[in-house]
């Protein structure tokens, strides 16, 4: 008897790759329906929202960007993407998780809700722009800083997923792109695409030529 | 105005589809990787930009409820020069471990340095590039079919969810044939 079953086991063993190829693929196709989808939705009001965002920059304003785990990593390289671009105009950007001193004084201190909000407080000013990223949209930091950000007279922007969560009833966000996808992963790489677009939209009502 | 930003939304198109035709490239790259994390392996990240610390947060600290943390670290910046990589390579790295590489142009001194280290250390190696990096050397080299760094990105975004996922997959799948991993 365990003779006979022992091609069965050999088979097995490469099963896993051919689910493995087949899973990848259909990700792959997901995420190109996906911003095709982001597209129809937000084309228009991504133009309206860096129109906002460029004028605030010609007017002196700068721009600061927030998110918690992997939408901190998208937070991060946004501010680079605006500070240190690889064409067009370098424009003032700081990340607000870049700094591990500031960033765990206040969660130690007084909780970890209040990080972006206090830091906010502490820099921003009337003209500038506040850019929260969240994937569940549940954050209560991000809630915070959004909040404290439209009190200072910024311009407050949030990318997020699922229905918007919190962040959809939030009188105080003047643009808010929601990815309509209940994956974490699609959603995350949905709005990669979706804050790319943005800077490139910047960058071209600021006059600077593409090179695409 | 307005078909500006269309145009940007499709700009990704061919790259995203491209996608699919790797599948069995990055595949054998999942598998690959879930074999030396069931050696007891962790997975060592470093590259341009911000990448390599969102690949840690995912494999650290799944998303999905339920899956396992598993051991993932991100090295410290050292992208523009050669030797940073390498040097805490030298230092992080046991046989099992394996490094995956994110790099939009594939030129990058610090992470072609990087990867000749884990090769000479006989780790696993996987590297994320764009169009123009396809002839760095890595035991698996996956290459987003755009030479826009930011297209680049986001191909790699999906990339590095799919392998974590993968991983999983094929650690569940064999856990079950082999007993405990």
């Amino acid at each position: 008897m365990d003779r006979l079953e022992e091609p069965a086991v050999v088979l097995d063993e490469d099963d896993g790759l051919a689910e493995a190829v087949r899973s990848t693929a259909e990700k792959a196709a997901e995420i190109v329906w996906l911003r095709r989808q982001v597209a129809e939705l937000a084309a228009e009001r991504l133009l309206r929202c860096a129109e906002a965002m460029a004028a605030r920059f010609v007017g002196g304003g700068r721009l600061f960007t927030f998110g918690n785990g992997g939408s901190s990593t998208d937070a991060q390289e946004l501010a680079t993407t605006f500070l240190h671009p690889r064409y067009g105009t370098p424009l003032p950007a700081l990340c607000l998780t870049s700094d591990v001193g500031v960033v765990t004084a206040l969660s130690n201190d007084v909780g970890f809700e209040v990080v972006f909000a206090r830091q906010l407080a502490a820099l921003g000013r009337q003209g500038d722009i506040a850019l929260g990223i969240s994937t569940s949209a549940g954050s209560s930091n991000l809630v915070k800083a959004i909040v404290e950000g439209r009190r200072r007279g910024m311009l407050t922007v949030a990318l997020a997923g699922y229905q918007g969560g919190n962040l959809a009833a939030l009188q105080a966000l003047d643009h808010l792109f929601v990815i309509p996808s209940s994956s974490v992963h699609r959603i995350q790489e949905a709005q990669t695409t979706v804050y790319h677009v943005l800077w490139e939209l910047i960058q071209h009502a600021l006059g600077s030529c593409s090179p695409h | 105005m307005h078909l500006t930003a269309h145009h940007a939304f499709t700009r990704r198109d061919t790259a995203g589809l491209a996608l699919s035709a790797d599948s069995p490239r990055i595949a054998e790259a999942g598998r690959d990787l879930a074999d030396r994390f069931r050696r007891g392996g962790k997975l060592i990240l470093f590259g341009e930009g911000t990448d390599a610390q969102h690949i840690a947060v995912e494999f650290v600290h799944p998303v999905i409820m339920g899956r396992r943390s598993l051991p993932a670290m991100a090295l410290g910046d050292g992208a523009t020069a050669a030797g940073s990589f390498s040097h805490q390579l030298r230092h992080w790295a046991e046989p099992a471990d394996s490094v995956l590489a994110v790099s939009a142009s594939g030129r990058c001194p610090g992470v072609l340095d990087g990867l000749a280290a884990a090769g000479e250390l006989g780790l696993l190696t996987v590297a994320l590039v764009g169009d123009d990096g396809r002839a760095v050397r890595a035991d698996h080299v996956i290459a987003a079919r755009s030479t826009d760094p930011a297209v680049v990105k986001e191909i790699h975004v999906t990339v590095y969810h799919v392998l974590w996922d993968l991983v999983h997959l094929f650690l569940d799948r064999r856990g079950a044939d082999d007993g405990p991993a």
